[in-house]
């Protein structure tokens, strides 16, 4: 199952949409809308990052898997960053630049790093090259999750 | 048989194996909602 978290939280999970074109018979993809956005609910608890992070961790429970894939998009990323391994794509073209990432991607500190520089690609993954979903395939497949 | 007859019965049957190919690749979707701590998220 992949769980994906989108970015900018003001955003509804459209955004994410065309993940779908991952999901088969016997894998899932899972999108939700942010605490106070789109379709889901006003919080009475306001906007700190470790509840974005609770309500993740709700959806998991929620779907009923013990263990899943996180795509987390820019915000997204940062929501889901508690989790290893990580698959760090960048797309060459993104106008924070290379050491941006390159500072984000230690941010990660330890373990289960995997950065990938996708050429042709900006900021906005649903506008990159294939070669995008190529990656993120690799990965889900060497790092099974339910 | 006319010539374009044949090309818009050829272009009938595109069409229509297009539509069935994409109804029978079509994922099934479901929305749920979850009550997490303090808001009910849409998934």
């Amino acid at each position: 199952m992949l769980l994906a978290v989108n970015m900018d939280p003001g955003l509804s999970s459209h955004t994410m949409a065309s993940l779908e074109q991952l999901a088969g018979e016997s894998f899932a993809v899972v999108t939700y809308d942010q605490r106070g956005t789109s379709r889901s609910s006003e919080p009475s608890g306001g906007y700190e990052l470790l509840k974005y992070v609770a309500d993740l961790e709700a959806v998991r429970q929620a779907v009923g898997a013990e263990r899943v894939h996180l795509f987390g998009h820019c915000w997204g990323g940062l929501v889901a960053v508690l989790n290893l391994p990580v698959l760090f794509l960048w797309g060459a073209d993104d106008p924070f630049g290379l050491e941006t990432a390159q500072a984000t991607r230690d941010a990660f500190s330890a373990a289960q790093v995997e950065f990938v520089v996708i050429e042709e690609c900006g900021y906005l993954w649903q506008e990159c090259p294939d070669d995008f979903f190529s990656h993120v395939r690799a990965f889900l497949d060497h790092a099974p999750a339910d | 048989m006319k010539p374009g007859f044949l090309i818009l019965m050829a272009m009938l049957v595109i069409t229509l194996g297009l539509a069935a190919c994409g109804q029978a690749m079509e994922v099934p979707t479901r929305e749920v909602k979850v009550q997490a701590d303090d808001v009910t998220l849409h998934v």
